[in-house]
């Protein structure tokens, strides 16, 4: 007899395994993350094929294996579809998805992590500002994770930044620095202070308003070197993504975004 | 418990992609059994493909004669390219026998979780291509799975600048499989299916 049991969950992740199984990364709602096989998945008569899609959000059944679980069923609610058919949202979708990989361990309790995944999905599906989407998720991941980064006072002397002052974010100090402190770190605009400030309890429903443009790709590509310090590692999607943003706009905007 | 050479075939045998500790098991001991003839036979081929096989400098698929036998056939249709994920991709349409131009090998997709991007691609090289040899259509014949569409979708953006026709074989693929398994048929249609890429 095998122990059957449904989860609602999101796609985090799926790799090729054996000859023609797929072995997919599972976020659930209640219980973290699972591994679980999806077998036959590769054969064009699967029944299983096409309804397990990285990003896509489901009511899976699955079966309880000795290592390994089994899905016996999905039923898709939503499919992101979006996020697969446009390579640009792929990208960002891609990194949120690993960076939950990687912070998320298996059969950990929820804390809230499933929730933000998915409203993150969703944003990246429906706005256009794909940094702002991104900035946000990050600035949410780190605050659940504890490391959300000072963003008031100088984490070296203490003193108030004041409004106007440039931005320099230290990871290894945690936060910000005034400009009596900062040394020899990179700093970006006065825009960019402002800009993290107002995400730290920004929405994603701001996304689809607010017009930050190149203020945006600054204050992103800190907080990701600011997660990679914490995470002590660069993630595998940073590099396609890199490549993404800085063709789409950035610095060097050739010929705008699509 | 084996002994520590069996132990290390075993463990040598796991690595290959698809084998399973079991899998392992059961052909290191099948090589166990087989003379010694047939196991140098195995090795030999082994390390002759290893030496002999490159690059074709045009397709980039595999071959031990450079240019391979398809880009020096003087009877297939120079003005066409399809491009696949690999080798095996080739191999699936000539069987179908309804495709006579020419390949172009990426060996592999891009697959951001897995650090694959553009330039791990044979991609260069197709562009490389595109600037020397006269095309006229390109057929993008990835396979019909996230990251099949994602490289159809990059390489699209990178070759529409150029004024080349640019298709796409059909979606009657089944979605998340691989061309390698597809019957001849659905693989005929989807050729002639295919059509041009709007991004
Ligand atoms: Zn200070
Ligand atoms: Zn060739």
């Amino acid at each position: 007899m095998v122990g059957l049991y449904r989860t609602r969950a999101v796609v985090l992740r799926v790799k090729d395994f054996g000859e023609a199984d797929r072995l997919v990364t599972l976020l659930t709602a209640e219980s973290g993350k699972v591994q679980a096989l999806a077998k036959g998945v590769r054969r064009p008569k699967s029944k299983l094929a096409g309804g397990i899609s990285i990003f896509s959000l489901g009511d899976f059944q699955l079966w309880q294996g000795k290592s390994l679980d089994g899905i016996k069923q999905v039923e898709i609610i939503e499919s992101y579809r979006l996020l697969r058919e446009n390579i640009e949202k792929m990208a960002y979708a891609s990194y949120v998805c690993e960076l939950t990989d990687q912070l998320q361990g298996e059969r950990d309790a929820d804390s809230g992590v499933f929730s933000l995944v998915i409203h993150t999905l969703a944003a990246l599906q429906d706005y256009e500002d794909l940094d702002l989407v991104l900035g946000i998720f990050l600035l949410r991941v780190l605050s659940i994770g504890g490391y959300l980064p000072e963003i008031n006072v100088c984490v070296s002397c203490g003193s108030v930044v004041p409004i106007g002052s440039s931005l320099v974010l230290s990871a290894s100090g945690g936060g910000i620095l005034c400009a009596d402190c900062i040394r020899g770190e990179k700093s970006a605009s006065a825009e960019a202070l402002s800009l993290l400030r107002f995400l730290v309890n920004a929405d994603y429903r701001l996304a689809g308003r607010i017009k930050a443009g190149s203020v945006n790709y600054q204050v992103v590509s800190l907080l990701m070197n600011y997660v990679t310090y914490y995470l002590e590692k660069r993630l595998k999607s940073s590099d396609f993504l890199d490549i993404i943003r800085e063709e789409k706009g950035g610095f060097k905007s050739v010929n705008g975004s699509k | 418990m084996y002994a520590r050479s069996i132990a290390q075939l075993i463990e040598e045998l796991g690595k290959l992609p698809g084998i399973g500790p079991k899998s392992a098991q059961r052909l290191a001991f099948h090589l166990l059994f087989q003379s010694k003839e047939e196991v140098k036979a195995l090795i030999e081929a082994i390390v002759k493909a290893k030496e002999e096989v490159k690059y074709c400098s045009q397709c980039q698929n595999l071959t031990d004669i450079n240019p391979c036998p398809i880009c020096s056939d003087l009877n297939r249709e120079k003005w066409l390219l399809c491009v696949v994920e690999n080798p095996q991709d080739v191999a699936a349409m000539e069987r179908i026998r309804e495709y006579r131009g020419q390949y172009h090998v990426l060996h592999g997709v891009i697959s951001p979780m897995d650090g694959v991007g553009p330039e791990d691609l044979k991609i260069r090289e197709l562009l490389q291509r595109l600037s020397n040899q006269d095309i006229k259509e390109i057929i993008i014949a990835t396979n019909p799975t996230v990251e099949g569409e994602a490289t159809a979708m990059y390489l699209a953006k990178l070759i529409k600048p150029l004024g080349i026709k640019l298709t796409r074989i059909a979606r009657g693929l089944p979605e998340g499989g691989d061309i390698d398994y597809v019957d001849q048929l659905t693989l005929v249609r989807a050729l002639e299916g295919r059509r041009e890429i709007d991004n």
